[in-house]
């Protein structure tokens, strides 16, 4: 599999994203799903080697020199596997044939222990347009714009009632 | 009242835990695990996560798993602060493609001065516009466009202050934000507006306190102390009642500012009461109630509701009943403000009685 070399040319998507970096991770909201993600450090650097021009193996490349220690391409394979399926890349990338049918579980456990970076992950967090709950309304009341409800966390808009 | 193992109560800890929270490098907490674990709960429902995520960085604490729930409450704040600085941006643009030029008050006027705006919670975009353009501005919101935004209008600057729309412009500056410049008040009106609405709300809110903490420490040698206290003899007892509480409970510097001295002279039921908001910052009297009127077909409900409301909370029956922060037992304001809410609600009663549901929900809004 290490020596397996991709021809594929993943791209990151770009449109309808609000993209914050941290120090250590990147923030992404997807204002069309109103999904947030959370990329560490190993996921947003494959991310953003995904111009469409590099190929897994490249990028493999690319992150082995920047992480100074060797990274395999099923390391990047996992990430595009993530990022493709919360919809932060133009097109999903197939997993290769010695990947497939394995359980992510198995992946992860098998990736990490041939691998000396910390393995990509993408976690969702909960959406902001739902977090308004500094100034949600009770139960019962009317809902005179569209705001959130405290019983629900959901939002209510006119002329609906908070359950 | 809510306590810790060791019988510190949740409000301490709150007050502990966001002692110096807003500054670039907050000093160390004191608070142990077993406290930040009971503590964090309500500080996440009441807006104070972030920033006590900012507080313990570094700290041994970082490491446990309730620090990991306070970092995604602030990774939830910063993309939160990046979607309202976008919403902010089109919404001036809206303004302004109609000639009017609105004043930001609260939310990212406030969070831009932490040192990241994603330390503070958002919730609408606050706006002060010339009453004569009210109308004008309402209808841009009721657009298509318009009503993607939680926008709440002022005209002038009613229910939060007693200046002028045009006496706030002409001390107000503008800043940049993306392509557009916002306009937000002076440091001094900002603070004034601050306090009084975190005392109008009954200082429920620990992470409102921190704002006036951040601006009161801020306050530095050009800061015209005549020009946010007033003439009002009353307002500015007020603030200074305010800007004592983020001082007593935040710990806000305020050596050397001409207020330091009544500052640290609070009426001794001041703290107690907000004390006693900050045990339950996250409790349902907070939110909006549900009008009585809604009850009226339930005896018993409305009975319990009746009952919810007393006592008023009394720092919020001071400011209604336009009272002093004096060394006077508050059950007059209390008393005050409980009858004239009930009269209210009983003058409403006939409406209410022959309204139809939907013209209920219109009358009421």
């Amino acid at each position: 599999m290490q020596k397996r070399t991709a021809k594929l040319e993943p791209l990151a998507r770009t449109e309808g994203l609000i993209v914050q970096r941290l120090p250590d991770e990147v923030l992404v909201y997807d204002l069309d799903r109103h999904k947030a993600h959370c990329l560490n450090q190993t996921a947003a650097l494959v991310w953003q080697h995904c111009d469409g021009e590099k190929n897994v193996a490249q990028i493999a490349r690319r992150l082995s020199k920047e992480f100074k220690t060797e990274v395999g391409e099923e390391v990047v394979y996992l990430a595009l596997e993530q990022l493709g399926k919360d919809h932060l890349l133009a097109e999903r990338i197939p997993m290769p044939q010695q990947m497939q049918g394995v359980s992510r579980r198995d992946l992860m456990r098998r990736v990490g222990l041939a691998t000396a970076v910390a393995l990509p992950i993408v976690i969702s967090i909960m959406s902001p347009t739902a977090a308004h709950a500094v100034t949600c309304i009770a139960s019962g009341s009317p809902c005179s714009t569209t705001v959130v409800c405290c019983s629900t966390l959901a939002t209510c808009t006119p002329p609906a009632t908070c359950p | 009242m809510m306590k810790t193992r060791k019988g510190k109560p949740g409000s301490s800890l709150i007050s502990s835990l966001l002692t110096g929270a807003w500054r670039e490098t907050p000093p160390p907490s004191e608070i142990n695990a077993a406290e930040l674990e009971q503590v964090a709960p309500l500080l996440i429902a009441s807006g104070g996560g972030a920033l006590a995520f900012w507080k313990l960085r570094g700290s041994p604490l970082a490491s446990t798993q309730t620090a990991a729930d306070l970092k995604q409450v602030y990774r939830l704040y910063t993309l939160q602060a990046a979607i309202h600085e976008r919403e902010i941006e089109r919404v001036i643009q809206l303004l302004n493609s109609e000639d009017i030029e609105p004043i930001l008050v609260k939310g990212w006027s406030m969070a831009r001065h932490y040192p990241e705006p994603a330390l503070r919670p958002y919730g609408d975009i606050d706006l002060f516009v010339r009453p004569e353009q009210f109308e004008r501005a309402g209808k841009i919101f009721e657009s298509e466009e318009g009503r993607k935004f939680f926008v709440d209008l002022h005209k002038g600057a009613e229910h939060l202050d007693e200046q002028s729309f045009e006496s706030l412009f002409v001390r107000s500056e503008t800043v940049k934000l993306g392509e557009v410049s916002v306009r937000v008040l002076s440091p001094e009106d900002h603070l004034r507006i601050l306090c009084v609405h975190f005392l109008h709300h009954g200082a429920w809110r620990p992470a409102g306190l921190c704002d006036i903490a951040l601006l009161a420490e801020a306050a530095c040698s050009n800061f015209d102390w005549d020009a946010c206290l007033t003439q009002n003899r009353k307002r500015a007892g007020w603030i200074i009642c305010a800007v004592g509480l983020a001082h007593q409970l935040l710990g806000a510097d305020i050596t050397g500012t001409p207020i330091a001295e009544a500052a640290r002279k609070l009426p001794r039921w001041l703290v107690p009461a907000v004390m006693k908001e900050w045990e339950n910052p996250v409790s349902v009297d907070h939110v909006v109630p549900p009008p009585l009127a809604n009850r009226l077909s339930h005896p018993f409900e409305t009975i319990k509701a009746i009952r919810r409301r007393w006592p008023p909370n009394p720092i919020q029956a001071t400011i209604v009943m336009n009272g002093s922060f004096n060394e006077w037992p508050r059950i007059i304001f209390q008393a005050g403000n409980y009858l004239t809410r009930t009269a209210k609600f009983l003058a409403s009663l006939p409406k209410e009685a022959f309204a139809s549901p939907d013209s209920k929900h219109r009358d009421r809004h």
